[in-house]
């Protein structure tokens, strides 16, 4: 198909091959078109809301750093290159305004006195299953935590979890293993419980 | 081993590349141990992906973060501000206005001050009129300077100098105590007939109207004192002392003092206490002490006590029968608290007053406040002759017990007793013969000398930190170490007692305070150890 051809092909169905990924709305978002923007969040702030959900892990929290998220995309996005995928860029900035956000929370939790400890006994009956996990989960540390939410819950690639989090391959690899090796350890006194 | 188990992770991922794959199910295929990890893993995968459920859509969301936006960067920035360019502007504005205008504050300070002034000038009464002042009441105000502020004879206003040269006031709740019938054996002394008696009823009379004007309370809790209270007490000494002197030689002969005394000096100062037109007041307020002019119109009250009089006078025909409820009729008390005591720590009042108080008394220094003096040119003798009388007028009231002369008949004891007073002039010597039926007679001559020795070493000076009757306690108590008898003491002992456990209690409480908190602490949680 030459040239010629495939101007036609663009005029005659203009709608349908109007270009909306994230690319051009970004583009058109740079030269002045501000209402792309809107497109965007609305595209992606279930992912990050979900991102940010996974690795803080405290429901109140999430729309907060989301809103804080889009607002520094907002700011930054003129500054955006085009090297990398758009999602990765997002990804990237959300996984650290969470790390922002445990940090600040960690200084805090100093002052703040040390909760009960939260165990689990066997006597209770109406042990919820997945309540057990994902306590679990969360007992883990942030760094392996966020990558194995990442892949099992977003189904990232390993690729993509490096990008995000902005480390090698090798040490995704590892650190997801070594999510599931914690959390299988952390499961142990439960295996009865869970094994139905 | 360990590296096929870590690559099983990444095997159930499908992060494996073919070569890797095929070498590690090789693996599998031979290793049970191997087999039995990656179901274990699967199981955990499988855990997790179900353990995590989304979280729910947040509907505002986007309203919310393009309202956000759309507000301007620079207004958030005037906003953090703001309190700073609030603060900035109105220093500025201070500053200019004090630079063009600088009595502007001053201006403020005094509208309020007269403000407060007027608030606590409304209404006021005569005090002394509640006192309803008798001969007597003004006769021991002259020598004993001291005025009861009600009928039932509980609250006493004292005004005095101090040795210092200080005058002072004092409100208390218990007088000096003062042998009745003074004034009786004054009058007996005088032995006026009946003009002479009428005669000497109005000067009181008008002195019992005058005083009244001095002393002004009103609701609010203020207490207005003129300055011309003093000068009062001292023209009343000398309108006595000239009336005795042209009434009673017997009386001249027993004072030499009187001799002295000039009546056309007394008239003049007489008639200058009461024209003094001087209407500055000290005004006694919950919260402040200033001094203030108060027109106070005396007429105008005198008809609106008559018309108040004559109605008190109907409901009182109707009260009659109800006795108790009219004795709760006290017009005005005042009530010595605490509040007072802040008026310490007002610096302005600080440099004119000196304030003592205690349960019972209220003393007021006022140093500093100018007492109008009257401008006559023999003030100052007449103020000596004054003084002096005062003096012989206290040694001839000087209680000795009274007993039955006549009555001497067989069998009963007489003593015989001499008193004698120190005059600059003359020694006078008075006889006694004291009569008691079968009771041993103490020495009141060694009795009398001992507490007049205590009363002379006391230091009068000395501030009246704390409760005056714990002072006198202790003054008449000082050479017994024993107190074993006095219930005064076992109670002041209780109390410091009580004081000693309630401290320890304290003690106690902080204690167990403090252990709870070290039992509250609980070592952190380590974190897991992966």
């Amino acid at each position: 198909m030459d040239s010629e051809s495939k101007k036609e092909v663009l005029q005659s169905q203009p709608r349908i091959l109007e270009i909306n990924d994230d690319f051009s709305l970004i583009k058109r978002f740079i030269e002045g078109d501000e209402s792309t923007f809107k497109t965007l969040v609305h595209r992606h702030k279930e992912k990050v809301r979900n991102i940010i959900y996974l690795t803080v892990s405290r429901t109140e929290f999430v729309d907060d750093i989301a809103q804080e998220v889009f607002i520094t995309l907002y700011k930054n996005l003129k500054h955006f290159r085009f090297e990398s995928q758009f999602t990765t860029w997002l990804y990237r900035i959300t996984v650290n305004k969470c790390k922002d956000h445990l940090r600040k929370m960690r200084i805090r939790s100093v002052f703040v006195p040390v909760k009960e400890t939260e165990g689990y006994n066997h006597i209770n009956d109406n042990i919820d299953v997945s309540e057990i996990v994902h306590k679990s989960i969360n007992k883990l540390p942030e760094k392996l935590r966020t990558p194995l939410l990442l892949k099992d819950i977003e189904g990232f690639s390993y690729q993509e979890i490096a990008d995000t989090i902005q480390c090698e391959v090798g040490t995704v690899k590892s650190r997801i293993f070594r999510a599931r090796e914690g959390l299988r350890n952390l499961l142990k006194p439960y295996e009865e419980d869970l094994r139905d | 081993m360990n590296k096929h188990i870590e690559l099983l992770s990444s095997y159930l991922d499908g992060e494996l590349s073919p070569e890797e794959v095929k070498q590690l199910e090789e693996k599998l295929s031979y290793t049970p141990e191997l087999r039995d990890k990656l179901a274990e893993l699967k199981r955990v995968k499988e855990l997790t992906k179900s353990s995590i459920k989304k979280i729910p859509e947040a509907p505002y969301f986007e309203t919310r973060l393009f309202s956000y936006l759309q507000e301007k960067p620079y207004r958030n920035k005037i906003k953090k501000w703001s309190p700073v360019i609030g603060v900035a502007v109105l220093t500025v504005a201070l500053m200019l206005l004090l630079k063009f205008n600088p009595d502007f504050l001053e201006n403020i300070f005094e509208e309020q001050k007269s403000n407060l002034a007027g608030f606590y000038k409304e209404n006021l009464k005569p005090f002394l009129f509640a006192a309803d002042l008798s001969n007597e009441d003004i006769f021991n105000f002259a020598f004993y300077n001291q005025l009861p502020l009600d009928n039932t004879k509980t609250q006493y206003i004292q005004v005095g100098s101090d040795p210092s040269g200080d005058e002072y006031f004092e409100i208390s709740t218990a007088g000096l105590m003062i042998e009745e019938g003074n004034f009786k054996k004054f009058m007996e002394t005088l032995a006026l007939n009946a003009d002479q008696e009428q005669q000497f009823d109005s000067i009181m009379g008008s002195y019992a109207e005058a005083l009244q004007s001095q002393i002004l309370v009103n609701d609010k809790n203020t207490v207005a004192i003129s300055p011309n209270l003093w000068n009062y007490q001292k023209a009343i000494v000398a309108d006595i002392l000239a009336f005795a002197k042209a009434s009673s030689e017997e009386v001249a002969d027993m004072m030499p003092v009187l001799f002295k005394v000039q009546s056309s000096v007394v008239k003049q100062v007489v008639h200058s206490v009461k024209t003094n037109k001087d209407n500055e007041y000290i005004f006694f307020t919950p919260d402040s002490l200033f001094i203030d002019t108060f027109e106070f119109d005396a007429d105008e009250f005198k008809k609106e006590m008559e018309i108040a009089k004559r109605e008190m006078q109907k409901s009182f025909q109707e009260m009659e029968r109800n006795q108790e409820e009219m004795e709760e009729l006290n017009l005005v008390r005042l009530k010595l608290d605490s509040s007072l005591i802040n008026l310490k720590r007002v610096p302005r009042v600080n440099k004119n007053f000196d304030i003592y108080i205690d349960s019972n008394v209220c003393r007021v220094h006022i140093d500093k406040i100018e007492i109008p003096d009257i401008e006559l040119p023999d003030m100052d003798s007449l103020e000596a002759i004054i003084n002096e009388a005062t003096k012989q007028f206290k040694s001839f009231t000087f209680t000795v017990p009274k007993f039955d002369l006549s009555d001497g008949k067989a069998g009963k004891k007489f003593h015989k007793y001499d008193y004698k007073i120190e005059m600059d002039d003359s020694i006078k010597s008075f006889k006694f013969d004291l009569h008691i039926p079968d009771v041993e007679i103490p020495d009141v001559d060694s009795i009398l000398r001992n507490e007049m020795e205590h009363l002379e070493n006391f230091n009068w000076n000395q501030p009246l930190m704390n409760d005056s009757l714990m002072e006198w306690f202790n003054f008449f108590r000082s050479d017994d170490s024993t107190y074993s008898d006095n219930p005064m003491h076992f109670e002041f002992r209780m109390k410091e007692f009580e004081e000693e456990m309630e401290k320890f209690r304290e003690e106690m409480e902080k204690l167990k305070r403090e252990l709870r908190k070290d039992s509250v602490y609980v070592k952190p949680k380590k974190p897991v150890e992966i």
